[in-house]
């Protein structure tokens, strides 16, 4: 698989999301790295521990903006983000160290946490924007 | 301590280790409650404050070494472990909230105070019942802060802050709260504050009734609640408190090795590990600080406390001791 890039089709132009939505994109990507080239599992852990941290960090920095702006659709969209805080937080790190299949099993949820919300938060940009926000 | 008379001589101060640190305060605190039972007056306040001061210094110097005590703490007759745990995250939180001094000393009353008027529940009954709470101890749990408000001002409290954060520490954001269902802007920061503290405090404790949760698990739940009950900027400032490997918390090592975390390190997924058991199990001599950035030291997950007897001195060896003044240190009860 080519690697994901922050397309014009996946940037919102509000830069704190932008640069945290680049993060996640990254982290896809290395893991992408690391199955392909069959790498040490160990990286792939350190990968989960980050995407734990930037879980709070972006979902905490969206919600905050949403609450700044108003934003009406708030509610349904931070319920979107407690699904993929869930899986994160619940995923079996040790599993990544002997069972092959839990790599996928992580690259999915990186692209799920990825693809599921970023239709919606181009809704909230759009409306964030509108709003004066950069 | 067998050679704390020798010393004696010589210092005018004690040096105890996080664990008998934490002990002391915990002793403190409960001849304070005894006392307020008997006769809620000034005297038992001056105790209140006086721990809470000593907390709030503690905290200035031994951050981690404290909260990793609390976290590993599992003495049956440290019932209110809790409310010391909720003290020091309310002093960590308030100042990351850029509270006063003077403000967070009255928080850390508050969450010394907080179930005063529940002693007798909590002590004999919940913490052994194995059955769900009856009808009465629920209609009694739900009047507990409006009863803790009254039986402090009749000791003599007069803050707003202390009060207000024991009344209102069950109020959640979204008027789902007790006793009166307030919102959002009607809550004070205290009560806020107060409220984060308490919940992960209390899911990091056992509990008769309900397991022990790992910090893990707690940090999740704080996290999924944030927003509809708890504030949002509070429950992240939580969060890069403990990170999301808090002091204390047992964790595996990819090395296969097994330790405590010391500190939460720099950046918050690599925590500062020291390692008491190597990778087949057997405990090593003296504990072995491990950076979990590098790769074959990588956290791989929380794990259980292991089932071992006499842990206790490799695990007070980790953190620096705290120096406590004998005139004026805690006398216990
Ligand atoms: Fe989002
Ligand atoms: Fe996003």
């Amino acid at each position: 698989m080519r690697p994901l890039k922050l397309t014009p089709l996946l940037q919102l132009n509000i830069r704190v999301i932008d640069d945290q939505h680049q993060q996640l994109i990254d982290m896809i990507n290395q893991t992408q790295d690391i199955l392909n080239h069959q790498e040490d599992p160990v990286a792939l852990v350190q990968i989960l521990n980050q995407l734990r941290e930037l879980t709070i960090l972006h979902f905490t920095t969206e919600e905050l903006l949403m609450k700044k702006y108003a934003y009406p659709d708030l509610k349904n969209h931070k319920s979107q983000h407690d699904i993929s805080a869930q899986k994160t937080f619940d995923f079996d790190g040790a599993a990544l160290m002997d069972d092959p299949s839990a790599a996928h099993s992580l690259l999915s949820l990186l692209r799920s946490w990825l693809l599921t919300h970023i239709s919606e938060d181009a809704e909230m940009a759009k409306f964030l924007r509108e709003k004066g926000a950069e | 301590m067998s050679n704390t008379q020798a010393i004696e001589t010589f210092s005018d101060t004690n040096n105890l280790s996080v664990f008998d640190w934490v002990d002391a305060r915990h002793q403190f605190l409960v001849g304070t409650y005894d006392r307020l039972m008997v006769t809620p007056d000034r005297k038992q306040i001056s105790r209140c404050l006086y721990l809470a001061h000593q907390i709030q210094n503690a905290c200035k110097h031994h951050e981690s070494g404290i909260l990793a005590a609390l976290q590993l703490n599992r003495t049956p007759k440290h019932q209110y472990i809790k409310e010391l745990m909720a003290g020091v995250l309310c002093e960590l939180l308030g100042k990351k909230a850029r509270m006063t001094p003077s403000s967070r000393l009255l928080l850390i009353c508050a969450s010394l105070t907080q179930d005063i008027a529940m002693l007798d529940l909590q002590d004999s009954k919940l913490d052994r019942q194995a059955t769900p709470l009856t009808e009465s101890q629920l209609k009694f749990i739900r009047k507990h802060a409006t009863t803790g408000r009254s039986i402090l001002v009749k000791a003599g409290v007069k803050d707003a802050l202390w009060l207000n954060a024991v009344e209102q520490h069950h109020e959640r954001l979204d008027g789902s709260g007790y006793p009166n269902g307030l919102k959002e802007e009607d809550i004070s920061l205290g009560a806020k504050v107060l409220a984060i503290a308490d919940i992960y405090a209390a899911m990091v404790r056992p509990r008769g009734d309900r397991g022990i949760k790992t910090p893990k698990y707690a940090i999740k739940e704080v996290f999924l609640q944030r927003g509809e009950q708890l504030d949002v900027t509070l429950v992240k400032n939580l969060i890069d408190i403990l990170g999301v490997y808090p002091p204390g918390a047992w964790v595996k090592l990819a090395n296969g090795e097994l330790g405590v975390v010391s500190a939460s390190g720099q950046d918050v997924p690599f925590p500062i590990v020291s390692v008491v058991l190597d990778n087949s199990g057997q405990l090593l001599p003296s504990a072995q600080t491990r950076d979990t950035q590098i790769k074959e030291c990588s956290v791989i997950d929380m794990v259980d406390t292991p089932f071992l007897f006499n842990l206790g001195a490799i695990l007070s060896s980790i953190w620096p001791t705290i120096p406590e003044d004998k005139k004026h240190g805690v006398k216990g009860n």
